[in-house]
C-alpha cells in the first residue's frame, strides 16, 4: 500500500448512537448531517438486525460503510474486518460435541480474522480500489 | 458477546493500568465463550477504511446505546 496516497491528517470522527434499531432512521440523518462519508458500524447483536437497512443507505447515498462482521457486507456494506462469527461458534461448539462441557471452556480471543470486501459495492458507490487492496483481502465478494 | 468484558478490559487495563482476573476454574459467570474485540480493533477498522475509501475524511460511528451490552 502506498501511504503517500491516503490521507495522513486524522479523520473526524462523529458519534450517532442509537437506543434501539427503531431511531435507526433518525441517526442516518444526523450522520448525514455530519457531512460524514463514510459510516463505521460498531457491530452487534442489535445492529446485526439491520445490517441490510443500513448497507443500501450506504449504496443510496454513495458512503463506504466498514463494520467487523462479513454477514454486514454481504448485505452491501463495503469492507468488514473482523473475527468471523460462524467460524468462531463452529470451532466452540465443535468442542462441546466432542464432549467438553460448555461450562468448562474459558473465554477466547477469536483465532481468526477476515477482510472482506464487498467489490459491487466499491463499482456502485464509484469507488476505484488501489489495486493492492483487492489482494490483501481474504474474500471478495462479487 | 464479550462486548462488555472488551469495554472493562479498555477502562480498566489501558486506561487505569490495571488487570482483569479471569477465573476459568470457576466458569459458569458469563464468561465463557469468545470476545470480539470490538473496541480494541476499531483503529484497524479505520485504518483499513482509509486504505479502501481513500478520500475518507469524517467518519460517522453508528452504533447502540445499550446499558446491557454483554450480550
Amino acid at each position: 500500500m502506498r501511504g503517500k496516497r491516503h490521507s495522513r491528517s486524522p479523520s473526524k470522527i462523529t458519534s450517532h448512537p442509537i437506543n434501539s434499531t427503531g431511531d435507526l432512521d433518525a441517526a442516518l440523518r444526523s450522520a448525514k448531517d455530519s457531512r460524514a462519508n463514510s459510516l463505521f458500524v460498531i457491530a452487534s447483536r442489535q445492529t446485526r438486525l439491520v445490517a441490510r437497512k443500513i448497507a443500501q443507505y450506504g449504496l443510496e447515498q454513495r458512503l463506504p460503510v466498514i463494520t467487523a462482521w462479513r454477514e454486514f457486507v454481504t448485505n452491501g456494506a463495503l469492507p468488514s474486518y473482523g473475527p468471523g462469527l460462524v467460524f468462531e461458534a463452529k470451532r466452540v461448539a465443535g468442542r462441546v460435541l466432542k464432549g467438553a462441557k460448555a461450562a468448562d471452556l474459558p473465554i477466547e480471543q477469536p483465532v481468526k480474522f477476515e477482510f472482506i470486501i464487498n467489490l459491487k459495492t466499491a463499482r456502485s458507490i464509484g469507488l476505484t480500489l488501489d489495486r493492492g487492496v483487492p489482494l490483501r483481502a481474504d474474500d471478495l465478494i462479487e | 458477546m464479550g462486548l462488555g468484558l472488551s469495554l472493562s478490559h479498555d477502562i480498566v487495563v489501558k486506561q487505569h493500568g490495571g488487570s482483569i482476573e479471569v477465573d476459568t476454574t470457576r466458569p459458569g459467570k458469563n464468561f465463557t465463550g469468545v470476545t470480539f474485540l470490538t473496541n480494541e480493533m476499531a483503529a484497524k477498522r479505520i485504518e483499513l477504511l482509509k486504505e479502501v475509501a481513500l478520500d475518507t475524511k469524517r467518519v460517522a460511528v453508528i452504533f447502540i446505546r445499550s446499558t446491557s451490552m454483554m450480550s
